[in-house]
């Protein structure tokens, strides 16, 4: 089943074009990996996909439906849940509460009866925390539960922002370089997170410049350079596609 | 997770908030009033900045609930009780006006935007003599409950420390809750919080109307506690004053900063004997330098001393030298 359709998606900044008439489909249940040199127009497809941009032209479609002009925390309520090139965490909260932020989403009373702790709110509050627990585990975070955010080594910062995000309960997860500055170890213990995630039926797709980690696990791989999409496919064909080797390929990520 | 030195602790300070009118001096206990006062307000301040808000218009709601308060009692004749809800009442109005209008468009709009009202509802009471003019409104009559009628600072002591109380728990309670980890989300970052599907807009508004309120409660206390009150004391130069407490006591410390940083900047100037005419440089200096060498604040220091020693105890009982 198509979850995500992007039709003629152009965007403009001004006279600079970052995005050219994208066109491709996301299946549920995909993972997907979205490559293309520095400069390529990822996270810009990324921002626009989660409504921080708007499209100049074309439209994005998700579920059927057209979401190109909401905002962020609309298209998050729909489920598109995504993390950011920057770790972005609550330095001083622990990373319990952290997580718990995540579930936001999750909850409906509105404000006034949870400022007075009705009986649906505590109940509600009561499953958000087992909900967190849970996906501590998931992430084998659980034994740092109490450790400020500030405190922690970059790579369990990712793992706690992907945390986050996984609270939401998202339909379609976007990572955005979730492997960047670790260190191999590191990158193979994200990578068979991901994969878990994958197989938790949620769909993913995945901003990387770590070549091995991205051939490793993505089932499609979509190019992009310049705002253009140049090359769509499985990892093999990738790996010997003319343009996509010219466009940057080739050059091994440690 | 109930520590027995936590409940002991908690105990013996209860006990002395109890005893603090027949312990402490008379001044003192003026001045406790004072910062019980300031408090209130900071603690507004601070809830707004957990929020990444930064407001210069508190003291324009710190005048809603004094003037609620001193026209309702001395014009017409009300209470003294329902001024207080009267004046929250008109300031969370007033607040939702300003926030709904200005905070879509951004913290640096809403900013300026709320700073004008605050001036504006000086000005007016200032100007208007059916507010008393730059003369304010006097002989305001003390609180009373049924017969007993306030006189001494003892009985505004406990009215203070009451309404404190309910200021200090209700934040308390709302950090601890959804709508503070929203309001954490958001001070982590505004597009961060809304990927987490916050909606920014109606949780700053939330926060700017409660602490709206709240401040217009510590101006009915004022009003009550001075039985006169004058448009010069709601200026600019008191929004500023509540930035300082905040900033003192530390701004990352959202209960307890406020509360110390307006205990400080209470008995320092006190005991410096500082006039009134030093007072803003006093401020001024004080701000400058927090933010240059203690951008944390004194809890901020604490907190820093705290961590390091423990390191320091620690190092001290291991054998094992660490690399």
């Amino acid at each position: 089943m198509v979850l995500l359709e992007v039709r003629s998606l152009s965007k403009d900044f001004g006279g600079l074009r970052a995005l050219q008439n994208l066109d491709f489909d996301i299946s549920e249940h995909e993972l997907v990996g979205l490559i293309g040199p520095n400069g390529a127009g990822k996270t810009t497809l990324f921002n626009v996909l989660t409504g921080f941009y708007r499209p100049t032209k074309g439209k994005v479609i998700y579920r059927g439906e057209d979401i190109s002009r909401l905002g962020p925390n609309e298209i998050a309520r729909k489920g598109i849940v995504r993390t950011f090139q920057e770790t972005i965490l609550s330095m001083d909260s622990t990373v319990y509460d952290n997580v718990l932020m995540g579930c936001h989403i999750n909850f409906r009373a509105g404000v006034i009866r949870e400022f007075l702790h009705t009986g649906a709110a505590a109940w509600e509050e009561q499953r958000m925390r087992d909900h967190v627990q849970e996906i501590l585990e998931f992430m084998a975070l659980a034994p740092l539960q109490s450790e400020l955010g500030g405190n922690l080594p970059h790579g369990q910062q990712r793992a706690v922002a992907i945390a986050m995000a996984l609270a939401s309960n998202p339909r379609l997860l976007l990572l955005d370089e979730p492997v960047t500055g670790m260190n191999p170890i590191e990158t193979g213990t994200m990578m068979d997170h991901i994969k878990h995630i994958k197989n938790r039926g949620i769909t993913i797709i995945m901003v990387e410049h770590d070549m091995r980690a991205v051939m490793n696990i993505c089932e499609r791989i979509i190019v992009l350079n310049y705002g253009q999409k140049i090359a769509v496919g499985l990892p093999v064909e990738i790996k010997q596609n003319k343009d996509v080797i010219e466009a940057y390929l080739g050059r091994e990520e440690e | 997770m109930r520590h027995p030195i936590r409940i002991t602790g908690l105990s013996l300070l209860v006990l002395l908030l109890v005893l603090l009118p027949w312990i402490a001096d008379k001044y003192s206990l003026q001045l406790i009033i004072y910062v019980m006062t300031y408090s209130m307000l900071a603690l507004g301040f601070s809830l707004c900045w957990k929020a990444r808000l930064i407001r210069v218009d508190l003291a324009g709601y710190w005048a809603i609930g004094a003037y609620a308060t001193g026209m309702l009692m001395t014009k017409a004749g009300w209470s003294y009780w329902p001024t207080i809800a009267a004046g929250g009442f008109i300031a969370a109005i007033i607040a939702w006006g300003v926030g709904s209008l200005t905070i879509p468009r951004g913290g640096l709009v809403f900013f300026s935007f709320a700073m004008l009202v605050s001036l504006v509802i000086q000005q007016t009471v200032a100007a208007s003599n059916f507010f008393g003019g730059w003369a304010g409104i006097e002989s305001m009559p003390p609180p009373a409950i049924g017969s007993f009628v306030f006189r001494g600072k003892t009985e505004y002591y406990f009215l203070g420390l009451f309404l404190l109380s309910i200021n200090f728990v209700t934040y308390y309670l709302l950090y601890d809750s959804r709508i503070g980890r929203a309001w954490t989300a958001i001070g982590s970052g505004v597009g961060f919080a809304k990927s987490l599907g916050v909606n920014v807009v109606r949780y700053r508004l939330f926060a700017v109307i409660i602490s709206s309120f709240f401040c217009a409660v510590s101006g009915s206390y004022l009003a009550s506690y001075q039985m006169y009150i004058i448009p010069d004391s709601f200026g600019f130069y008191q929004s500023i004053m509540i930035q300082m407490f905040s900033l003192v006591g530390g701004l990352n410390s959202f209960l307890a900063g406020p509360l110390v940083g307006a205990a400080i900047m209470t008995f320092i100037p006190e005991y410096l004997k500082v006039t009134a005419e030093i007072e803003p440089i006093l401020t001024a200096v004080v701000i400058i330098l927090v933010i240059l060498f203690m951008p944390l604040g004194i809890l901020g220091l604490v907190r820093r001393w705290w961590r390091s020693s423990i390191v320091i105890r620690m190092r001290s009982k291991l054998t094992i030298r660490s690399t």
